[in-house]
């Protein structure tokens, strides 16, 4: 009897202590905890390079009461683009071990002003006009001549 | 102001076919040009 | 950058890449060889005997401005910036499309000419020269070391072939041929090259197309990557005209872009540009709306520079792998072989036969070329051997800095009213106030400020200067 529990009971520590230390180690964390979005798109990476099940990504977007689903699978990043302006909040856990829900990312999107933009393409547009203007008139007189 | 479904339909579709005419037309040019012993 | 994040999706085996590569060198090389014997002289070597024909004149411009950029930050762009973000790559081939009637100029002009170096120090004398060739130097150098990096790192990415292998490859497989075949060689392999980059482009696009439900795009659109539609995303419409100043100041500088112009027979330029124009315009958004479609499929992307060969992995299994890695070895061959033979010309005619020995032979300017030829591609390949990200950055740098030269080259090809000061202020007010504002504001204004401020500079100082200069002075002897 003795000799059939020991290797057991010693089994059942060694598992016990190692799903500890992997429980500790299963919650992912972010890389960052704030980052800046001012072109819409932000990169997303957590760390978690132990992972014993797939990852979740959540976001709370601007605006919304609730988070999210948008990523699950084994990947430790993933890259947001396209984002409306406010902050989105992340958070990332592992789908299996019941580890808890990392901290939070707060992506802050802010997009240069709309007439800032529409003064930059009309210096576009004036400038490609005048150049394709140049050439135009460049080509046409030499053919006159 | 977004960009509709015939927008985005147009615009990819388009771009496949444009890139399948440009391969028909650069085998025509090559084609053209040998038989003309003009390629260089 | 890739060593970072974690992909866990479909690639190559390394084996499948190792045949694959060694395909393709063999095939480059040995097409090189074969047709660079028809390079009996200097003009052979350097300009494929000034006669090149239609086809082949309008698949070599398409071919090479068709970069692994292209390929690869095409899907980027469209996951970044959007609908945008396709069409704004797509303005790149205006460059192309205005050039068409400078090269049939540029051709008449200069019947003898080698290369813009060769017109910038006929036409605006000395210093103006000088400013052009670091101008030049400084882009050309820059996108030598980008292709070469990129290559390392897409073959790393695609099929695990270690990074410094990968480089190593591509950077001696293009010296090779072009050293053996000089333009001949590389005007004959990208033909070829533009042929599979075309093909490669509409397979993996129609597949992903054909699985592609473009209502459900629609609607994952709207509802999590909404900029992405949006008709006035503000960041994609400031770096449109951005793009479109960065490509022309590009084109109407490089060398790359004039010796295709001297090596065209007469007649052909202006019509072989203006079809590789037409022929690259889809491209961006044909190879672009794969990076678009990504999360509406479902793909996440760990790491936006891979989006591209992530979808075609996805969608299209190995084979759509495989050919990704095809079509960029063809779009990186096909730019980098360019760039070797268009800048030793730079480096051969312009710094060693105008400057420094001005008393060479052809024998001798042969010798350098080959010379020239091989200190690029050892500069480039010690330069992208350590890898360092930031000199991805020398590239975008350039931007300012050829904008600057769209005016100066422009004007100076059509009116003689534009002289020195006018265009070595242009050049330099631009280039200094453009890096000013990439610093700054944001590296999205500066091609386009350095372009306007040079515009403004080359207009003013021609108005309260202006010269007499006479263009049959541009038609200096051969050699």
């Amino acid at each position: 009897m003795l000799n059939f529990h020991r290797p057991h009971l010693a089994a059942s520590l060694a598992s016990l202590l190692f799903l500890l230390s992997f429980a500790a180690q299963a919650v992912p964390a972010f890389t960052e905890d704030e980052l800046s979005a001012p072109e819409g798109h932000v990169l997303v990476d957590w760390s978690g390079s132990e992972r014993v099940g797939d990852f979740e990504l959540q976001v709370k977007r601007p605006g919304a009461e609730t988070f999210v689903t948008v990523y699950r699978g084994p990947d430790t990043a993933s890259f947001r683009s396209g984002l409306a302006a406010g902050v989105h909040t992340y958070r990332v856990r592992n789908t299996e071990g019941e580890s808890g829900w990392s901290g939070l990312l707060r992506v802050e999107v802010t997009y240069p002003a709309q007439n800032a933009a529409l003064s930059w393409v009309g210096l576009g547009v004036v400038v490609f006009l005048a150049t394709l203007s140049a050439l135009l008139l460049g080509m046409k007189r030499r053919e006159s001549r | 102001m977004n960009f509709s479904i015939a927008a985005l339909e147009i615009l990819i579709g388009g771009a496949l076919v444009m890139t399948a005419g440009a391969l028909v037309w650069l085998l025509s040019l090559l084609i053209r040009d040998y038989l003309r012993g003009e390629l260089w | 950058m890739t060593d970072t994040t974690d992909i866990n999706s479909a690639v190559l085996s390394i084996e499948t890449g190792l045949i694959l590569l060694a395909i393709l060198s063999v095939a480059w090389v040995g097409l090189g060889i074969f047709w660079g014997r028809k390079a009996k002289d200097l003009d052979g070597f350097m300009l494929a005997g000034r006669n090149v024909g239609l086809a082949l004149g309008a698949a070599t411009a398409m071919a090479t401005w068709v970069t692994s950029n292209t390929i690869m930050l095409a899907p980027k762009f469209a996951l970044q910036m959007g609908i945008w973000g396709m069409l704004a790559y797509s303005t790149a081939s205006f460059g192309l499309l205005l050039f068409a009637p400078m090269a049939e100029r540029i051709r008449s002009l200069m019947p003898h000419g080698y290369t813009s170096g060769d017109f910038i120090r006929l036409r605006y004398g000395r210093f103006a020269w000088v400013l052009f060739l670091i101008i030049s130097l400084v882009y050309s150098l820059g996108w030598l070391v980008s292709m070469a990096m990129a290559g390392g790192i897409m073959l790393e990415a695609l099929a695990g072939i270690p990074y410094v292998m990968g480089m190593s490859v591509i950077v001696t497989v293009c010296v090779l041929y072009t050293l053996f075949g000089g333009l001949y060689a590389v005007i004959g392999t990208d033909f070829v090259q533009s042929i599979i980059i075309l093909v490669g482009v509409l397979v993996v696009g129609a597949v992903v197309l054909f699985q592609l439900d473009m209502e459900a795009m629609h609607t994952h659109l709207l509802a999590e990557q909404p900029e992405l539609l949006n008709v006035l995303m503000p960041v994609a419409l400031i770096s449109l005209f951005n793009n479109m100043f960065f490509g022309f100041g590009e084109i109407f500088h490089n060398n790359v872009w004039w010796s295709r112009a001297f090596a065209m027979r007469r007649g052909v330029a202006g019509r072989a540009y203006l079809r590789a124009a037409l022929f690259w315009l889809p491209i961006p958004v044909a190879a672009g709306f794969i990076g678009l479609a990504a999360g509406a499929l479902g793909i996440n992307v760990p790491d936006p520079d891979m989006v591209g060969p992530l979808v075609a992995s996805k969608l299209v299994g190995t084979v759509g792998t495989a050919l990704v890695f095809i079509v960029v070895f063809c779009s990186l061959a096909s730019s980098i072989d360019s760039l070797l033979a268009a800048t030793s010309d730079l480096l051969v005619q312009d710094v060693y036969h105008k400057w420094l020995k001005p008393s060479a032979d052809e024998a001798i300017l042969r010798r350098a070329s080959t010379a020239a030829i091989l200190i690029l591609g050892l500069i480039a390949w010690a330069l992208a051997a350590p890898r360092l990200g930031d000199l991805i950055q020398v590239l975008f740098l350039s931007g300012p800095l050829v904008a600057s030269a769209i005016w100066p080259v422009l004007t100076g090809l059509y009116f003689k009213r534009v002289g020195q000061t006018a265009a070595a202020g242009g050049m330099l007010a631009g280039s200094i106030v453009g890096l000013f504002c990439y610093f700054n504001l944001g590296w999205y204004t500066a091609s386009l400020i350095s372009a306007a401020v040079s515009m403004v500079v080359v207009t003013l100082v021609t108005a309260l200067k202006p010269t007499e200069y006479e263009f049959s002075r541009l038609q200096e002897g051969a050699i």
